[in-house]
């Protein structure tokens, strides 16, 4: 598997991860003990994404990501 | 912390050390920004993981700090060329780093909320100490090996000590200010190392 496929991949499993923990922080208690760090999570992994969109870029213009002509 | 919570090490922390290692692998992998430094193995300019172990190993001890070294120990195999002494030196070094920041936060019983000028200090000071040992330690032990040449030992320490650095303050600072105070109030946060 090339490079930029597996890049591509990682993202869309994460942003997976990132719903579903929205998903289960919305159906959950807000007393519950661990609403909050859930939430905590939620911030991480969207900030994980974040960094992961500007290392894509970066990347291809660092030549790592390449597209077939 | 809330105290009504079980002290002491329980399933949930290793289950922390699995998710550190989730998120930080994704990243380990593919939030590289520079090319790594010519002629250095395991050392990248901007090391982005670094940022979010360091975080999560304030926040959850040393499972925090396992989590960042299986993700780094794991991605660098990927990278293939490396041999496993080479994974083993770089997992380590990042298992150390973000630890010597641990022990200097809690000898100097400083919060990671980062609310006072002394905790703002601890932070300052701690990060590149530690990621000076990070690259004293990868780069020293390389060069025992044979497989960095002496003018090269320098170059690598300093690549640690600044990229490391500068992807720590960036990340970890607005992760500590803002979700602090939500992962003390569960009940896996770490006061001291292991719980």
């Amino acid at each position: 598997m090339n490079y930029t496929l597996l890049f591509i991949i990682g993202f869309f499993v994460q942003t997976m991860v990132m719903i579903s923990l929205d998903f289960a922080n919305s159906k959950m208690d807000k007393n519950h003990r661990y609403y909050q760090l859930l939430q905590a999570f939620r911030v991480i992994i969207a900030a994980s994404l974040i960094w992961l969109m500007i290392s894509f870029f970066a990347q291809i213009y660092m030549g790592w990501i390449s597209f077939p002509e | 912390m809330n105290s009504e919570y079980k002290k002491g090490i329980t399933p949930m922390h290793l289950v922390i050390s699995g998710v550190t290692a989730g998120v930080c692998i994704v990243l380990a992998l593919f939030a590289i920004i520079l090319v790594p430094v010519p002629g250095l193995p395991s050392a990248s300019g901007f090391w982005i993981p670094a940022g979010f172990y360091f975080v999560f190993t304030l926040w959850f001890g040393i499972w925090g700090a396992l989590g960042g070294h299986i993700a780094t120990f794991i991605a660098m195999g990927y990278f293939s060329g490396y041999t496993l002494h080479i994974w083993l030196d770089g997992g380590l070094g990042d298992f150390i780093a973000p630890l010597v920041t641990l022990i200097i936060f809690r000898a100097l019983k400083a919060d990671p909320e980062l609310k006072t000028k002394k905790d703002w200090i601890t932070w300052i000071v701690s990060v590149p100490i530690s990621s000076l040992v990070c690259g004293l330690w990868v780069h020293s032990v390389n060069l025992a090996f044979g497989i960095i040449t002496p003018p090269f030992w320098w170059i690598g320490v300093v690549t640690y000590f600044l990229g490391d650095s500068a992807a720590i303050f960036i990340v970890g600072t607005p992760l500590l200010k803002t979700l602090s105070k939500y992962v003390k109030a569960s009940p896996v946060y770490v006061e001291g190392i292991f719980s």
